[in-house]
């Protein structure tokens, strides 16, 4: 079977990028209110509204969001050596976190700087600050040192946490709600302004990770070899890293913290498509932004008209998943 | 998590900072009639004014008044269901804090929205007022606002009665006191607990809902203990184990003479137009020695 896959990667690619579009077009026709017709033909009606700048908007961001976590967690996977690397264990999501905790809560400074924008500002903020100090840390004369960067990432996660449990402490129920709502990741939006702020990072960042895939290839035979055959694993390094962290900083920012995504999408495409990153970094893009997208469409029906967060659907739906995954690995 | 999603969604405080008044709004002589309150307190509010048949749609939690709960209902406050929102076609929506996706809503949609704060006994005046000026309702407001102010003046304690020193907790994990918070000085009990003829123990610590130290509660001898358990159902054998958890302080005048009170009633924590009802409903638990459900 194993064989099989590897023999039809471009297959396999043809399938992700299927389902792709299949969730790129169905999902918007899916929701709690039934839109029919009226929808795509009349734009001023309250259906048209709904599908033009609610769900667009917001299935839009769903293959961004979903579709940039999982391309940042293959790439992390690879050059960290490491399978349970993932976006997250950069602390970037521990950043982020400890930034929009303290807008969220701080008195006046939500409104001073415009809201939801400063929220986002925020956790681009306080994710950068997480990238560059893991960055700093790790960094060696002859590259980065994985083991640390995986070790500093779990730092500022485990810091992020208790500066947010100490925010806890000194704020309201109200203010505190906020938090951990925005902890849940989430993918309301009224119109395109949040994915076209996600856009720009999000764009640099996949152009970056995407420029690796042959020494990512050349890399899983490990970083001597690697070095043997001409590739700079410094520099590879450094740019996974920085586009890592630019994506992932897009995406935090514009959804809060999503989890399972970045780590389970690019084991279960390695697994069907096998290893060469050729067809893995486009097929765990299309397939993180695909699984998102259905999540996100189970968050906002199945207990229509509340939502669920998309990250409670994908922490549920994604760990027995990566259970089954395990399991059949064995 | 859940606890304080409960407390929050009924509305115990309320907003993140903007100008509580919206001038543009309340001069403005549009006859809103498709309203959407987005708290229960605000339902109340809009309800007490007599806009009730104007209401279009509620909140999950939203508990009262009875003919508000056969209403269409748009998910909680935090997470309502913007596509439901548009659906309903709202004329005004009123918020209390921050929403900047509805926000984001209303500006697409002409939809108008109303920012309102209503955690304290003065911004619940002061809400009442602006909702009754936006409802076209100045009269009405000016009533109700009066008749809470009678209400609550005739129970304020007077000025010289002791207080009973009373500790306000929000649930505990049963098997052992932890995993308590507290009242602070900022909060909106305090304030009602002070009116009820109580004083909160810990009125003078720094922050609006700080943990709950078990030193700091003994030092502090409350006579009474009121502990908050919103919207759960208590049997009497599940009562008799949360009580029994407190005699782990012997020491503690309200846990030696079994004065723990459980409230469940989600509306004592439901800062709106019943105010002067918590506090009626407070002083009984205080004082009276059959306490309170």
């Amino acid at each position: 079977m194993r064989a099989l896959h590897r023999q039809r990667p471009l297959l396999w690619l043809a399938g992700f990028t299927l389902v792709f579009l299949l969730a790129l077009s169905i999902a918007p026709l899916i929701g709690g209110e039934s839109l029919g017709l009226r929808a795509l033909l009349d734009r001023s009606s309250v259906e048209g509204f709904i599908l033009r700048e609610q769900r667009l908007p917001r299935v839009f961001l769903g293959l961004l969001v979903g579709g940039g976590l999982a391309l940042a967690g293959a790439c992390l996977q690879a050059v960290l050596r490491n399978p349970l690397a993932e976006p997250y264990t950069l602390g970037l999501s521990g950043g982020a976190a400890v930034g929009a905790a303290l807008v969220l809560t701080a008195p006046g400074l939500g409104a001073s700087l415009g809201g939801l924008a400063a929220v986002q500002a925020a956790a681009l903020l306080g994710a950068g600050a997480a990238l560059v100090f893991v960055y700093l840390v790790a960094r060696r004369p002859m590259g980065i040192h994985t083991a640390t960067v995986l070790l500093a990432g779990v730092t500022v996660s485990v810091l992020a946490s208790g500066v947010i449990m100490l925010v806890r402490i000194v704020v309201r129920p109200d203010e505190i709600a906020h938090v951990d709502r925005w902890m849940m990741g989430g993918l309301v939006v009224v119109g395109y302004r949040d994915v076209i702020t996600a856009l720009p990072l999000l764009t640099i960042g996949a152009s970056l990770l995407m420029s690796t895939m042959r020494e990512l290839n050349q890399l899983a035979l490990g970083e001597e070899l690697a070095g043997a055959q001409g590739v700079d694993v410094a520099t590879v390094q450094r740019r996974v890293l920085l586009g890592a962290g630019l994506v992932t900083a897009a995406v935090v920012a514009a959804a809060g913290p999503i989890g399972f995504v970045g780590l389970l999408i690019p084991h279960a495409v390695r697994r069907l498509a096998g290893h060469d990153h050729r067809v893995l970094l486009p097929g765990a893009f299309l397939m993180g932004g695909a699984v998102l997208v259905i999540c996100d469409t189970l968050a906002r029906t199945l207990v229509y008209p509340t939502e669920i967060p998309v990250g409670v659907i994908t922490a549920v739906v994604g760990g027995p998943l990566f259970i089954m995954l395990l399991l059949r690995m064995r | 998590m859940a606890l304080v999603a409960v407390i929050t969604a009924v509305g115990l405080a309320g907003c993140r900072q903007r100008p509580a008044t919206d001038s543009a709004l309340e001069s403005e002589k549009t006859t809103f009639t498709r309203i959407i309150p987005m708290a229960p307190n605000l339902v109340e509010t809009v309800f007490a004014l007599g806009a009730g048949d104007k209401v279009v749609a509620v909140t999950d939690f939203t508990i009262y008044p009875p003919e508000a709960l056969d209403l269409p209902r748009i998910g909680g406050t935090f997470n309502a269901n913007l596509e439901k929102i548009t659906r309903l076609q709202p004329d005004l929506v009123i918020i209390q804090g921050e929403h900047d996706q509805v926000a984001r809503l209303c500006q697409a949609r002409g939809i108008r929205l109303l920012r309102v704060r209503m955690d304290s006994i003065a911004t619940i005046r002061n809400g009442i007022r602006q909702i009754g000026a936006v409802l076209d309702r100045h009269e009405a407001a000016l009533q109700l606002v009066e008749e809470i102010d009678r209400d609550l003046a005739a129970l304020a304690a007077g000025p010289g009665q002791p207080r009973r020193p009373v500790a306000l907790v929000m649930g505990h994990t049963p098997g052992g006191l932890r995993g308590m918070t507290t009242f602070g000085p900022e909060s909106f009990l305090t304030e009602l607990v002070e009116l009820a003829g109580g004083r909160n123990v810990v009125a003078g610590d720094g922050s609006a809902y700080p943990p709950l130290s078990l030193e700091a509660l003994a030092a502090r001898g409350p006579e009474v203990i009121l502990e908050f358990r919103p919207a759960e159902s208590l049997d009497d054998a599940q009562r008799a184990r949360l009580l029994a958890d407190w005699s782990a302080l012997p020491g503690v005048p309200a846990a030696a003479s079994g004065r723990i009170r459980f409230i469940t009633a989600p509306e004592l924590l439901i800062p709106g137009p019943r105010v002067a009802d918590i506090v009626r409903r407070l002083a009984a638990a205080i004082h009276d020695e059959a306490g309170l459900d």
